[in-house]
């Protein structure tokens, strides 16, 4: 029976192994960058580089992907927590498809991702040469996610394919490239939705507060409320309300929904997770666009 | 903060310097190969100095090299590829675009073992902190050629950091190209040489060490 | 910046599981797709509720759905669109669940031959392989793979569910059965726990509860096996492994040395080496975000920083400096080869140990596992999902335990230079006794080159025995002498004496049978090679 005091809590190993991740990709790569989408997975994962390179700053800047659709308070958040822990910021956007009046409403869900964050995504990571891109993905969070390895391949196309893939033992992470290719990393890989709100709660790491319940002025739509912004088209016999709502996870305006909720603080979430097993994806109408879905974004390229 | 650093690169040299009578430099003309080429010329003022002319530099990194031979007085030896560059673009194009990994093989590793060849020793400004291949770089190697000899080489400032390579040359007045001013981080031939990102919220400080470009660095060459 | 004087201090409580929280838990699994493994997984990620609501509904409403009762639960792990339309899984998928006192990881993998490299990959993380069985097919050949793969790459508890116990009427004598069929095995496979359980996944008979289907089994159902497990080996109790990942250098003041401890604990004003240089130094602070500790054990992720400038860097290795790890640029290792370019003698790769590289050749294959007997086979190339032993020469010094006593640093990976493909995976089992070596040979050496140690048999007793033996002994090429001098065993010869000596006898053989005189005399020159089953069963 070994002693209990040299046995760590599952989330001090989960945080060992990303950290140990987060190293190899500074160690590996010439340009890494982290892929900062103001959720709460990016949240975790800034907390957790500022871990692997203490007492020195993590050596890689954040990219943003604005499709200029976020919520407003995710940008102001966004630009308050990079200043503050001195982090440099970089931020993309899609702008000839913003210029032609890319919109959800007008060429539907798929277009409109494909155009402001798949394709945004691939010319983003061009633009700025970088041949690690690490971002917040989980294997829990989908189906197609479960293979996906923590260093992941992509070629010169920015494309996924599963019989790319190398086989990772042990800690042992292969990222060698050829000029052009690229690799996807996911230091949350073993990490639930659950762990990382423990996490959140244990660490004290500051989140959007669209997580958190308030009343909110939203409009019903079906199962989903979407929260009243200047950009959100009413459609004709629409009335909004104020419902006491949180975002599950946070996409663009148009498109995310708030689910009704009294959790307010995050152990109150923790628990409305633990007893109300909704899938984080459920309120993101684009995953139900086709099945196999984020498969096919990923193969193009998405996460 | 450089009096470490400023000595162990001394050590190296002299030590080099020891067992050679008629080594070399390559120089790019970057800021750690002219912080080095400082440090060595301290101790062998009449060093070789070979550069790489590619044919593809910055006209400002031609005129920094020519300033800094003539106030140096420096030995300096302008390695050329076999072809011009109009001759090579004639033949094969745009290699830079279409194969890079030859365009460097033709007009920089070919004329690199060249010129190497006929010296005993070869300094090099390499520092671990430039790439992942050269983590693990020590400051004394061996050079292999392909029919078998070899060639000591040595790095002096193989564990200096990018900071501390400014903070000398800043201490001891020593001009850098103006290409750094204008936000490039690392300067190698001009079509190759990645353009820094404009327009976005970009926040002025760099990052940890890896500031140098790889990929197109990477001469093969075998470690002891 | 300037690191503070007094940098603040944190204790080990800050990280380590409180309460009655068990450590995370790594599971591997394996059984073929007709097995019901997939529906086992469903069902435990299902009872135990992580499966999340809406997820259950795609796969109702999916158009694949084939089990006539009910949800198909396998349809809950399988993910990708081709494979969910195939029926088939193709690769290792990770799925997550938890009860309320532990978190599993399980690596979930195929179980056809032809994804050998899929299992191996799964086991070398995990502490606990589950082997499915289907009770209709009993004890395979198949099975026999998947407990081999796990135990070679260094899974200690295997715990086989009898799946569909309910075609078989959860029949007490086939239970039985399986388990006599697995004894041959299981006694080969040195260290490993074992479980046996009757299940049915799809009913779920003993998964999570016990079944009253299953009156003479008195074992616990299969949860409660995965929350009480422990790895088979105690990790922190190993000597200290450090690889160091990266140095961590904000300032001229600073210089930590950054990893994950691979092994072992680190305590601050401990002597360590550095490897390969052999430099020596004490730890002086161990840092992290959240304090120094004064110690830190595997696989905590730290910052550490010596007492002396040293001159460390990424792929270098801090070890405790009373038990070092070895050094090697030849070794033979088992390797598992997971392409489909066959691996030939002489060509060239890179190692990858970590974040330590070198570059390496294949000089010899040495032998192929035929993993279905269990025997080895001569073969001059290596083909994908084809375990062999190799030896490996590379350009500069190895750093590792042997794969047996340490998973952590006895591993490594085969990467082809220009593809940058992971080509296979290795397991180092020691450093090779080179034969062109100088100076006085050393016991060991003499044991691997002759095959066999010395031993002095004593037949003062057995006079008309001694030419049998002697011709018994040539036959199988045992270097075997008569003489008088019974001190030649230190040479590693078999002395056959026919006088009276000073000292105790190896063997002493009386008037019974030659047969027994043999089996005694191999019994004692044991052969060197630790796991090679089939000689061990012939000795």
């Amino acid at each position: 029976m070994m002693s209990q005091s040299f046995v760590l809590s599952h989330l001090r190993a989960l945080e060992a192994e990303s950290i140990h991740i987060l190293r190899e990709t500074a160690s590996q790569f010439c340009n890494p960058v982290l892929l900062y989408s103001i959720g709460k997975d990016s949240s975790v994962l800034v907390h957790l580089a500022r871990k692997a390179f203490y007492p020195g700053k993590f050596p890689f800047p954040l990219l943003h992907i604005d499709t200029t659709y976020e919520y407003p308070e995710m940008i102001e958040f966004r630009d308050r927590f990079t200043n503050e822990i001195g982090a440099e910021l970089r931020v993309y956007t899609n702008q000839d498809a913003i210029n032609a009046g890319a919109n959800p409403y007008n060429l539907g869900t798929a277009k409109c991702c494909h155009l402001l964050r798949t394709s945004a995504l691939v010319a983003g990571l061009r633009e700025g040469n970088y041949d690690a891109a690490i971002g917040g993905g989980r294997r829990d969070e989908e189906k197609s996610r479960a293979k996906e390895r923590v260093f992941s391949f992509r070629d010169r196309a920015g494309r996924w394919e599963p019989r790319n893939q190398r086989p990772e033992l042990w800690n042992f992470y292969n990222g060698a490239v050829n000029p052009g290719e690229s690799i996807r990393v996911f230091p949350l890989s073993n990490w639930t939705e659950i762990d990382v709100w423990r996490y959140i709660e244990l660490e004290n790491i500051p989140v959007v507060p669209l997580y958190f319940a308030k009343p909110r002025e939203v409009i019903v739509r079906g199962q989903t409320l979407i929260p009243l912004q200047s950009n959100v088209k009413l459609l004709s016999g629409e009335q909004p309300e104020m419902i006491c709502c949180r975002m599950r996870t946070l996409g663009c305006t148009p498109c995310s929904g708030a689910i009704r909720s009294e959790a307010g603080t995050t152990r109150s979430i923790i628990e409305e997770i633990i007893s109300f097993r909704r899938s984080e994806r459920e309120n993101r109408l684009i995953d139900h666009d086709q099945e196999g879905s984020m498969e096919l974004k990923k193969r193009e390229g998405y996460f | 903060m450089l009096q470490k650093p400023v000595q162990t690169a001394n050590e190296i040299i002299a030590r080099a310097l020891e067992s050679s009578k008629n080594p070399c430099f390559t120089c790019s003309f970057q800021a750690e190969d002219v912080a080095n080429l400082d440090l060595i010329r301290k101790q062998h003022p009449n060093i070789t100095v070979l550069f790489l002319e590619t044919g593809y530099h910055f006209a400002s990194l031609i005129a920094y090299r020519d300033r800094l031979v003539r106030e140096w007085n420096l030995k300096i030896v302008n390695l050329e590829a076999k072809q011009t560059v109009a001759a090579q673009e004639a033949e094969f194009g745009k290699l830079y675009e279409t194969d890079p990994t030859r365009c460097c093989s033709l007009r920089k590793v070919e004329p690199l073992m060249r010129g190497i060849a006929s010296h005993d020793l070869w300094f090099t400004g390499l520092r671990r902190e430039q790439s992942p291949t050269r983590a693990n770089l020590q400051p004394f190697e061996t050079h292999l050629f392909p029919d078998g000899r070899t060639l000591a080489k040595v790095s002096p400032l193989y564990d200096w950091t990018a900071s501390e390579v400014f903070a000398y040359l800043s201490e001891n007045k020593i001009p850098v190209i103006s290409l750094y001013s204008e936000g490039y981080t690392s300067i190698g031939c001009e079509p190759c040489t990645t353009k820094p990102t404009a327009g976005e919220h970009t926040r002025s400080g760099r990052w940890g060490g890896r500031k140098l470009e790889c990929g197109l660095h990477t001469v093969s060459i075998k470690e002891n | 910046m300037s690191i503070a004087a007094q940098p603040k201090t944190v204790t080990l409580d800050h990280f380590t599981a409180s309460g009655d929280e068990l450590p995370l838990l790594r599971i591997s699994t394996a059984g073929s797709v007709d097995d019901g493994k997939s529906t086992l997984i469903g069902r435990l990620l299902f009872d135990t509720k992580a499966i999340l609501e809406d997820h259950l509904d795609d796969v109702k409403n999916s158009k694949v759905n084939r089990a006539s009762r009910g949800i198909d639960l396998s349809l809950l792990t399988d993910g990708l669109r081709a494979e969910r339309e195939q029926g088939i899984t193709i690769d290792v998928a990770y799925r997550y669940f938890s009860t309320a006192r532990r978190k599993f990881i399980v690596a979930d993998t195929p179980g056809h031959e032809q994804y050998t490299r899929n299992m191996a990959t799964g086991a070398s993380t995990s502490d606990l392989a589950v082997i499915l069985i289907d009770a209709r097919k009993r004890f395979l050949e198949q099975s026999k793979r998947h407990a081999f793969i796990s135990w070679l790459l260094g899974v200690r508890t295997l715990v086989f569910a009898i799946n569909k116990m309910d075609l078989v009427d959860f029949s007490r004598q086939i239970f039985a059965q399986i388990r006599e069929q697995s004894n041959t095995l299981l006694s080969l496979l040195d260290g490993v726990q074992v479980h046996f359980i009757p299940v049915s996944a799809l009913d779920g008979d003993n998964i999570v509860t016990k079944s009253s289907r299953t009156p003479w089994y008195d074992g616990p159902p299969l949860l409660e096996i995965l929350e009480a497990a422990q790895p088979g080996v105690d990790v922190t109790a190993l000597p200290l492994r450090f690889p160091v990942q990266t140095v961590i250098r904000p300032d001229s003041d600073f210089r930590g040395f950054a990893g994950q401890i691979a092994s072992g604990r680190l305590r601050v004003g401990e002597e360590v080496t550095a490897l390969p240089g052999g430099q020596k130094s004490r730890v002086a602070r161990i840092v992290t975000f959240d304090g120094d500790l004064d110690e830190a054990f595997a696989p905590m992720s730290v910052n550490l920083v010596l007492a002396d400038e040293r001159d460390i860097a990424r792929g270098d290795m801090i070890v405790t400096a009373s038990k070092e790890a070895s050094q090697a640029q030849t070794v033979e290792a088992t390797v598992v080869w997971m392409n489909e370019e066959p691996l030939v003698a002489g060509r060239s790769y890179l190692i990858h140990q970590g974040p330590r590289v070198v570059s390496a050749r294949v000089s010899r294959i040495l032998h192929r596992w035929d993993v279905e007997k269990l025997e080895t086979r001569d073969t001059s190339s290596l083909s994908l999902n084809e375990i062999g032993v190799l030896e490996i020469e590379a350009s500069e010094p190895l750093l590792f335990d042997p794969y047996r006593e340490n998973r952590a640093t006895g591993g490594f990976i085969v990467v082809h230079r220009i593809s940058n493909l992971t080509l296979g995976a290795g397991l180092i089992e020691r450093k090779s006794l080179n034969v062109s070596g100088r100076g006085p040979l050393l016991p060991e050496e003499r044991l691997q080159l002759r095959g066999h140690s010395g031993a002095w048999v004593d037949l003062s007793q057995a006079h008309e025995l001694i030419d049998a033996v002697e011709r018994a002994l040539l036959t199988e090429h045992l270097h075997v002498v008569r003489t008088e001098q019974p001190e030649l065993r230190r040479f590693g010869l078999i002395v056959l004496t026919l006088g009276y000596h000073q000292g105790t006898p190896d063997v002493v053989v009386d008037r019974s049978d030659l047969h027994s005189a043999i089996v005694a005399i191999r019994a004692s020159t044991i052969l060197g090679a630790l796991h090679v089953f089939g000689e061990r069963e012939g000795i």
